[in-house]
């Protein structure tokens, strides 16, 4: 703007300019400003967590600071080692026992129903989407019940099956939906043209719609990630033996094992256990921020 | 390499609209045939029928010699076009090339020979190891076209492949594609082509012969030269030609071969070649703007009458000049190098335009049917 104006009349536009660029700094760092204190504040907990598993146990509630007078890393050693007869390892393995074969069947059955959802017409689509939507609304607690005793039918109780198999159904219907969103957004010659080009269904969806909806089944990935390493009542319900726990359910056996509480260790295995989500988060953080983008949808 | 015959095809969707009623042609082997006419005159819908992607709702289409009604896209041996070229976007031009291919199991060497000898042709090796979107809109349209060539289809259906680009690829590309086809039946390879397009200019300089459609319905299908000299009704006389035909209400009689027709409160008699006998008939003349004189002459069968100017556009070689005859607004087409008067004028100023009468085209008022053409 500056270098159109300035071909004009040289005089005028120069003290304009001097004018502009002093309002926009001043503006930026009132900017900057009110962002990191703000960031501060919503980050303020996750920094004290931090600074908290490196202090003593009688440290963490004697100092009002978040800088601990000395880093220890004895509170990660005892943490990991536990009060059970495991280590974290074993939990953390489970964890991901459940979480991997779970992103699995989640991305095939959910990519499939929304493909079947936004590209085909069949008898009752309306209806049936409509039904599906509704069951979003449908809060988790009144299917505990029944899901329970139909696993314990099932004789699935104590295994990681109750936790996965649900997902193989497309009944994280939030995934679903997302995805025949971003699919209705998707125009369809690419699919006509590959019609031409003699693609069948599947071959269509798997040569054209999966790379086309890459950063939506992304964000499917990033959701389920993040929600089943942080699920603890299904664990909790589902779960009977030590061996099997997760992480989620191990944090809170540290938590009451033992008479007095390691405080110190409790929080350094916390901090341990949001490690594996944001680095998840950040590794497909582009294509991430872009599914949601594009979906019209917020995380 | 197949001729396209449709019989009686129609579209009827399930809100009860009918798109396309009861179309009936035939497209011969090699041929050049362009469908046109203005938005919503089913021309596409047409086009992807005959592709596959569209349901027909009754008639039979034949491609070569089979009825391939229930067949889908893959097996019907077309290939299309499309307008906003579809490529698909995570592939490179080389895969977007051979995808087709693949998919029929045609082995790897067979594929590569393919894919370059139509580069080559399409000139577009250079772009084989790049994505869609570092091409530019010229470039992407080529890769379109290339993506049909490798098929060695029977047919070639392109659905407005050009409107997407700006003025002048799109005359370029027009050439190319034209070029294209007779390169291609000189290679003894030659491809059955429909080509669907909104342009009229398009159409007449592409199409062998051309179908000008409306409302789901054949007007004329003829060659550009016919269409042009011989318009069966004033829809197809207004939609070919630019600047439009002039439409003038004039009332006809004619009688022994001599007819006499009054119009914009004149009148003038001519001889008439025909069959009909009319008296003082309404009827709808037409005359194409380059038969609307604005200089003198002594040339016979010509009416002159008092105009007075109202607009003037120069288009370099040609000038078209707009003029008023009493309430009647009338369009003439002179080469630059015979405008004379007309560039000291200003809007107003009067002048006597002359209309060729001979060359005029003849319309029932009512039906639109042109009076000298069977009907």
């Amino acid at each position: 703007m500056s270098a159109v104006a300035s071909q004009g009349s040289p005089h005028f536009d120069s003290s304009v300019d001097q004018y502009q660029i002093r309002r926009d700094r001043i503006n930026a760092v009132i900017r900057y400003a009110l962002l990191i204190a703000v960031g501060l504040v919503m980050l303020y907990p996750l920094i004290w967590l931090i600074g908290a598993s490196f202090k003593t146990n009688a440290e963490i509630f004697t100092q009002v600071g978040f800088w601990p007078s000395k880093f220890e890393l004895e509170p990660y050693v005892k943490g990991w080692k536990t009060s059970t007869e495991y280590t974290f390892t074993r939990y953390f393995a489970n964890s991901f026992l459940i979480v991997i074969p779970r992103i699995i069947v989640t991305v095939i059955s959910c990519v499939l129903v929304a493909y079947a959802f936004a590209r085909f017409d069949f008898f009752g689509k309306k209806i049936l989407f409509a039904i599906m939507v509704a069951t979003m609304m449908l809060p988790q607690i009144v299917l505990r019940i029944p899901q329970y005793i139909m696993f314990q039918q099932f004789d699935m109780i104590d295994s990681y099956a109750p936790l996965v198999l649900p997902s193989a159904f497309a009944t994280d219907t939030f995934f679903v939906f997302m995805l025949v969103q971003f699919l209705r957004g998707i125009p369809r010659d690419m699919e006509e043209a590959a019609q031409m080009d003699g693609c069948n269904s599947l071959q269509m969806l798997w040569y054209i719609i999966v790379p086309l909806l890459k950063p939506a089944i992304i964000s499917v990935i990033v959701f389920q990630f993040i929600w089943t390493m942080n699920d603890f009542i299904g664990p909790l319900i589902y779960l009977s033996s030590v061996e099997k726990y997760p992480v989620s359910l191990a944090l809170k056996l540290s938590i009451g094992a033992t008479e007095e509480v390691e405080w110190n260790s409790v929080i350094a295995i916390s901090v341990l256990a949001l490690v594996p989500s944001v680095a998840v988060f950040f590794a497909a953080q582009r294509h991430f921020v872009d599914g949601v983008a594009s979906t019209g949808l917020k995380g | 390499m197949a001729s396209v015959t449709l019989n009686k095809i129609a579209k009827v969707y399930p809100n009860g609209f009918k798109a396309v009623h009861e179309i009936d042609f035939k497209i011969n082997d090699g041929e050049f045939v362009v469908l046109v006419g203005p938005s919503g005159c089913a021309k596409s819908t047409l086009l992807r029928m005959v592709a596959g992607l569209e349901s027909i709702t009754a008639g039979e289409l034949v491609i070569g010699d089979k009825v391939v009604n229930r067949l889908p896209p893959k097996e019907r041996g077309a290939a299309m076009v499309f307008q906003n070229y579809a490529l698909y976007p995570h592939m490179k031009v080389r895969d977007n090339l051979a995808f087709g291919l693949k998919l029929q199991g045609l082995p790897k060497p067979e594929v590569e020979a393919r894919v370059n000898d139509a580069a080559r042709l399409l000139e577009i090796e250079p772009l084989l190891d790049r994505y869609p979107r570092q091409l530019s809109g010229g470039q992407s349209q080529r890769v379109a076209v290339g993506r049909a060539i490798v098929k060695k289809p029977q047919v070639f259906l392109f659905d407005e492949p050009l409107s997407n680009l700006d003025a002048k690829l799109r005359a370029s590309m027009r050439v190319r594609i034209t070029e294209l086809h007779q390169q291609l039946k000189t290679a003894g390879q030659p491809c059955t082509v429909i080509y669907v397009t909104h342009d009229q200019v398009e159409a007449m300089t592409m199409g062998e012969r051309i179908c000008v459609l409306k409302e789901g319905r054949i007007q004329q299908f003829d060659t550009p030269s016919m269409l042009y000299n011989e318009p069966a009704n004033t829809f197809v006389a207004g939609f070919i030609g630019s600047p439009e035909m002039n439409m003038l209400d004039a009332r006809l009689t004619v009688s022994d071969g001599q007819a006499s027709a009054k119009l914009l409160g004149a009148s003038t008699s001519f001889s008439w070649q025909g069959l009909s006998t009319l008296t003082d008939a309404a009827v709808t003349l037409g005359l194409r703007p380059e038969n609307v004189l604005v200089n003198a002459s002594d040339a016979t069968g010509v009416m002159w009458l008092d105009s007075e100017l109202s607009h003037i556009e120069y288009m370099g070689s040609e000038v078209f000049a707009y003029f008023k005859v009493g309430g009647t607004a009338i369009t003439s087409r002179v080469p630059a190098s015979q405008s004379g008067a007309l560039a000291s004028l200003k809007r107003g100023d009067r002048l006597r335009v002359g209309l060729e009468i001979s060359h005029a085209h003849w319309f029932d008022a009512a039906g639109g049917f042109n009076l000298k053409r069977q009907h």
